[in-house]
């Protein structure tokens, strides 16, 4: 073992309370580093479970059609204008081929091809404007979990059935195994029997949704054997943008995915993200300055054996080197305590803070620490740290010291 | 001559503050040979421990060369004063200045760490050897902080002897001790010179050290006033440049 090495070990250990002291505040930054992380990173996965947990990861779709000039070319005056809306709807031709095939890809959990469109349900006097999708049989809880938040009723759907969200419930004042009517943009009605009652924890999907069969779809949106768009959820949710543009070379579809779909909730991650990254800063800063103030401590303490150590021809770089290996043990040793306690820290909240249902109160997940990482940045930052009180020591004089 | 191991030629030393200058030392001419034991005396501020520095490396000449054992220490640079210094040059100080962390073995290896010996128990066994020679072999596993004033000088002493130095410098080796323990340490010191060969040049105010030398080196006012040998020990003669 270097001499070096040897001094430095032995120094942290003979130091007790001074290397209490010092690994204490490494662990202490380590601690809030990590259950920041465990916080911040829990908090975006709960965020984003929140928000995809009720749509497609990556949807296809046809590709709108833009309004076109007829006889436009610049040359001449325009005569004519197709407009959006007036023309026939956009739809996936050769549905069945594609489902099939991208079913077999890597990372596709479940993958449902639909028809989906606006319209009104009608029931009496009262009209509310609902988005509708019809699904393939037994497809009902492929993007949406129905089946879990069913309310009444069963998930499952027969032709002329339908499922409604609990909110379009209570307002109608309908329940399961009533009839009501439904009037598509298209201005084709109608009269469904209403088989399940959902809510999916989400007042805009309890407020606007409705489930059919797609047959059912189909008729009310007059796209007869063709569908609207193929929807997926796949493992690697951050990979949808990616996945989403493959799919779209590969169909000549329209790719859409729930990131880009929701930048304000990636800004949202991204600024609270940004917020943890610097209380995470300043818990290094906090580890860096408790380092260089022990070490500095140390360093003139130990004055007087420095200087004897360089008479007895100790080199500057070795006596270097016997302050910065401190720094690096201390970083290491003092951030592995800390990422243990940090761990357990996180661990004692996210169980303290369960709720009845098994959801967490705090979303902390212990799991999200970060722990290596705090363990890598401690180790290099207390290095680092150590560099000012070296060069102090290896600057003594031994003349002065021996003067003394 | 080929024994001699050090030799100074018109060694001058100042310390200059602001437009001041303070000459500490007035051209010092002398030479030593190996296995003498020397005592350097003088008053305070005679300029005996900026001597003792300079000899040690720790310090430059303002003008003047010091050899040792062949090589002008002007001519070394750093890194080789360092090295030079570990392999020639062995320190025991007024204040034993032991590293209190480590034990009296421990102590008595450290300048032999910086060479990166290959023969890692060679030098365990000299350093044992060297505490069974200052009659602490039974205490070699102790701290330094566990040892009397007396044995941990003689730790020392036996620390500056490690690499088998070409001199060893001591500033005031006795000046913490009381009587007895002082007589012992100048004993073992003077069998080491005599068994080792290794020259000792021994700063003191203690007549009885002088008395126990080879030869007496008086200096006064940053100049060499005497340099006689001891007669009654009938060693080696003074050299006065």
């Amino acid at each position: 073992m270097p001499f070096e090495l040897r001094v430095a070990l032995r120094y942290i250990r003979s130091g007790r309370l001074q290397t209490l002291l010092i690994f204490s505040g490494v662990a202490v930054g380590i601690v809030v580093f990590t259950f920041m992380a465990a916080l911040i990173n829990g908090l975006a996965v709960t965020l984003t479970n929140d928000v995809i947990g009720n749509i497609a990861h990556v949807r296809l779709q046809p590709a709108p059609r833009l309004p076109r000039q007829l006889g436009g070319d610049g040359s001449l005056r325009t005569l004519l204008a197709i407009q959006r809306g007036n023309e026939p709807r956009a739809v996936i031709n050769g549905w069945r081929e594609m489902v099939q095939s991208i079913e077999r890809m890597s990372g596709v959990v479940s993958i449902a091809a639909s028809v989906a469109g606006s319209g009104f349900i009608q029931r009496g006097e009262k009209i509310l404007p609902v988005q509708v999708t019809g699904y393939e049989p037994g497809k009902e809880s492929a993007m949406i979990d129905l089946a879990a938040g069913l309310v009444r009723g069963t998930s499952t759907l027969a032709p002329g059935e339908v499922l409604i969200g609990v909110t379009i419930a209570e307002q109608l004042g309908v329940t399961t195994g009533q009839r009501l009517r439904i009037r598509s943009e298209r201005g084709r009605e109608r009269a469904l029997l209403i088989r399940g009652v959902f809510d999916v924890q989400n007042a805009s999907a309890n407020e606007r949704l409705a489930f059919t069969d797609l047959a059912t779809a189909q008729s009310l949106f007059d796209v007869v054997g063709a569908v609207t768009r193929i929807e997926l959820k796949i493992t690697d949710i951050f990979g949808a943008p990616a996945l989403a543009d493959r799919l779209a070379a590969l169909t000549g579809l329209e790719g859409v995915d729930w990131i880009r779909e929701n930048g304000r909730l990636q800004a949202a991650l991204t600024a609270q993200g940004s917020t943890g990254d610097l209380v995470k800063f300043f818990a290094v800063l906090l580890i860096i300055i408790a380092v260089a103030s022990q070490l500095l401590l140390s360093a003139m303490r130990r004055k007087a054996e420095i200087g004897i150590m360089r008479s007895m021809g100790i080199s500057r770089a070795s006596v270097t080197w016997i302050f910065v290996l401190q720094g690096f043990f201390v970083g290491l040793f003092g951030s592995l305590l800390g990422a243990a306690l940090g761990y357990g820290f996180a661990n004692f909240l996210a169980i303290v803070t369960l709720r009845p249902d098994g959801s967490r109160g705090l979303p902390v997940d212990p799991a999200l620490g970060e722990y290596w990482l705090a363990v890598t940045i401690a180790t290099v930052a207390s290095t680092f740290a150590a560099l000012l009180p070296a060069r102090i020591a290896s600057g003594v004089d031994p003349v002065e010291v021996i003067q003394q | 001559m080929t024994d001699v191991v050090l030799r100074l030629s018109a060694l001058t030393k100042a310390y200059v503050d602001g437009e001041e200058e303070t000459k500490v030392l007035k051209g010092i001419d002398l030479s030593f040979r190996r296995g003498e034991f020397v005592a350097l005396m003088g008053p305070s501020g005679s300029g005996k421990s900026t001597l003792l520095a300079i000899l040690g490396t720790l310090l430059k000449p303002t003008s003047g060369d010091a050899e040792l054992v062949g090589n002008a220490l002007s001519a070394l640079d750093e890194h080789a004063v360092t090295r030079f210094r570990n392999l020639h040059i062995g320190f025991v100080f007024q204040f034993h200045h032991l590293l209190p962390d480590f034990t009296a073995l421990e102590n008595v290896l450290f300048p032999s760490y910086p060479r990166r010996s290959r023969d890692p128990d060679a030098d365990r066994t000299r350093a044992v050897e060297l505490l069974r020679r200052v009659g602490l072999a039974d205490r070699m596993d102790f701290r330094a902080t566990k040892l009397s004033g007396g044995q941990k000088q003689r730790v020392a002493i036996a620390r500056a002897l490690m690499n088998a130095p070409d001199i060893v410098l001591a500033d005031e080796p006795t000046g913490n001790l009381d009587r007895e323990t002082g007589e012992r340490v100048l004993r073992i010191m003077r069998e080491l010179c005599a068994v080792l060969g290794t020259m000792f040049l021994i700063s003191t105010h203690d007549e009885a050290i002088a008395a126990e030398s080879d030869r007496v080196v008086r200096i006064l006012d940053g100049r060499v006033v005497s340099d006689d040998a001891v007669a009654a020990r009938g060693a080696a003669s003074g050299t006065p440049a």
